[in-house]
């Protein structure tokens, strides 16, 4: 792993690990904690409507998530097959 | 439903549910959150992709092509987030608004329709006015009245229940413990001030418009009942008092309803006042006022009494709000001083009637159960008014005008059985307590907010004493 571009390779995808490291907690508590319950004191097709709303947003949040842990990965195994370079 | 507070005022036109506001408030988190991490995203992408400063990609494994697609599509997803939590968001308060804006609809539809009509009245028939008005005021407890309490104390009950109501009164109980009756006392309150300026001739229109319409009634009562013998104002001085063991400063809504006195308990003490000290301004003061002791229309020596509810509806200057300011004046409280109050009940009535008079440096009030609707507590006072929707108390207060204040209401009873043991339960004091629990464990900001700018006032103050007062009317025949 002599390459000059090789070692500043290797320094962006350590640092973009370490950062989608964080994003993916951050996704997580957000999961967490700023999606509302379903709704427990409305009632019919409002209640649906909201439950319905909450329920496309968790969803996407898990996309999120799942794109997030996916680049977290992949980047691993970018930074795997450089250091091997040698 | 019974556990339910609903939010309204502060400055806000929207009326909803803690649970509505505290998600809406949640949402708007999720969508500043989603939008922060988007840049997070985007400055991931700047310092490895494409468009970085080693220029492209090539040389790099094909898997860290994949993981800037994976990239894209999270930068997708959490603008989708964004987007989704704003709708939602928005949604939610729109559905608040919806909800205040039919309530002004409503109430003013009927204001309008019962202070004209009680100004036609008092035009017409001014003389059935007065004979009818006193009972109109109180219309929630003459409607208990009329379902078997033999006086208005055996109606609410008293404190912690010495007195709890006849077992008729009790076991129809329903009857004003109802949100639609309550609000048709609030009506019939609006149309008892509309009705004594018809009396005088004032157009209806005109009567109904005039600010100060139910006090000016409740002034026209008293001098009814004087002719009567009843409701006579008298002057007040102390009995007695004592010391209150309190080492802290309160802390939430809870915490501060249950520093205000009762009579059961408190050796009949009607005020305490607690006296803090702090480095960097004059000394501070929290008063407590307690609720109605003595429910009977003729003055007795008990200054909580139905004169002061009615003089407190009138203006300044009841035996209850000339207590307070005596006893304020015995600890120590100068004009410049500040205070914050707390009341329940008639003592609710009282405190925003103390505020209202601009005499003392208020810096906040916190009143429950008490008729407050037509007290105008200044705009620059902080103040959060809690009101069962099924107890008639605060309704006689008319229709709440304190839009500034923050107002949370609890419909007690609504869907479930009410208790047999009260005649009015939802007035009684261990449900406020049980709503300010709720208040305390509230999640929306508003509610939040009201009690941290109160628990503020004492922040770094140190507590020097804490005392409760007793006082007492002086009749004529009294000895000095």
């Amino acid at each position: 792993m002599g390459r000059p571009e090789d070692l500043a390779l290797v320094a962006a995808l350590e640092t973009q690990q370490r950062q989608l490291a964080l994003l993916l907690a951050r996704l997580h508590r957000a999961r967490r904690e700023l999606v509302p319950d379903p709704a427990s004191q409305w009632r019919g097709p409002a209640r649906r409507a909201h439950d319905a709303a909450v329920d496309t947003l968790a969803k996407t949040i898990d996309v999120a998530v799942t794109a997030a842990q996916s680049a977290r990965e992949r980047t691993g195994v970018a930074l795997a097959q450089v250091r091997s370079r040698a | 439903m019974p556990d339910d507070l609903i939010i309204s005022g502060g400055g806000s036109t929207a009326v909803a549910t803690d649970e509505l506001y505290a998600n809406a408030q949640m949402l708007a988190r999720l969508a500043r959150e989603s939008a922060a991490m988007r840049s997070q995203v985007a400055a991931i992408d700047a310092a490895v992709g494409p468009g970085s400063w080693h220029g492209s990609l090539a040389g790099a494994p094909a898997s860290a092509a994949l993981a800037e697609r994976d990239l894209d599509d999270l930068a997708q997803a959490l603008d989708r987030v964004h987007l989704q939590a704003q709708l939602l968001q928005y949604s939610l308060v729109t559905v608040a608004e919806g909800y205040g804006l039919a309530e002004r609809l409503a109430d003013a539809l009927v204001t309008g329709i019962a202070s004209s009509a009680g100004s036609l009245v008092g035009r017409l028939l001014p003389g059935l006015l007065v004979s009818t008005a006193g009972g109109a005021i109180v219309l929630g407890t003459a409607a208990a009245l009329v379902i078997g309490g033999r006086n208005l104390g055996e109606l609410v009950g008293r404190d912690r229940g010495v007195s709890r109501g006849s077992s008729f009164a009790r076991n129809n109980n329903g009857i004003v413990t109802n949100a639609a009756t309550v609000s048709l006392i609030r009506a019939a309150a609006t149309a008892v001030g509309g009705g004594a300026l018809g009396a005088l001739g004032l157009p209806p229109g005109l009567a109904s418009a005039a600010p100060g319409a139910l006090p000016f009634a409740a002034r026209t009562i008293m001098a009814a009942g004087s002719r009567l013998g009843l409701l006579d104002e008298t002057s007040v001085r102390l009995h007695s008092s004592h010391g209150v063991q309190a080492v802290a400063p309160p802390s939430g809504y809870a915490e501060r309803l249950a520093r205000v006195p009762g009579h059961s308990w408190s050796g009949g003490a009607q005020v305490v006042i607690e006296r803090y000290s702090s480095a960097s301004g004059p000394d501070r003061f929290e008063v407590y006022v307690s609720g109605t002791a003595d429910f009977s229309p003729a003055a007795g020596p008990e200054p909580w009494d139905m004169t002061s509810n009615l003089a407190n509806t009138a203006g300044p200057g009841s035996g209850s709000y000339d207590s307070v300011v005596e006893a304020m004046r015995l600890a120590g409280v100068e004009k410049d001083s500040p205070v914050q109050f707390t009341g329940y009940s008639q003592g609710g009535g009282t405190v925003a009637r103390l505020a209202a008079s601009g005499e003392f440096n208020t810096q906040g009030v916190l009143a429950f159960g008490g008729p407050t609707g037509q007290v105008p507590i200044p705009a620059s006072v902080p103040a959060v008014l809690v009101e069962h929707m099924d107890d008639p108390v605060p309704a006689l207060g008319g229709m709440q005008a304190n839009h500034h204040a923050l107002v949370v209401e609890r419909d007690v009873f609504g869907g479930r059985d009410i208790p047999n043991q009260y005649a009015v339960p939802s007035h009684h004091r261990e449900y406020y307590v049980q709503t300010a629990e709720l208040m305390d464990e509230a999640r929306s900001d508003q509610v939040r907010d009201g009690i941290e700018q109160l628990d503020r006032f004492t922040d770094g103050a140190t507590l020097r004493s804490s005392r409760a007062y007793r006082f007492e009317r002086v009749s004529e025949t009294s000895t000095p």
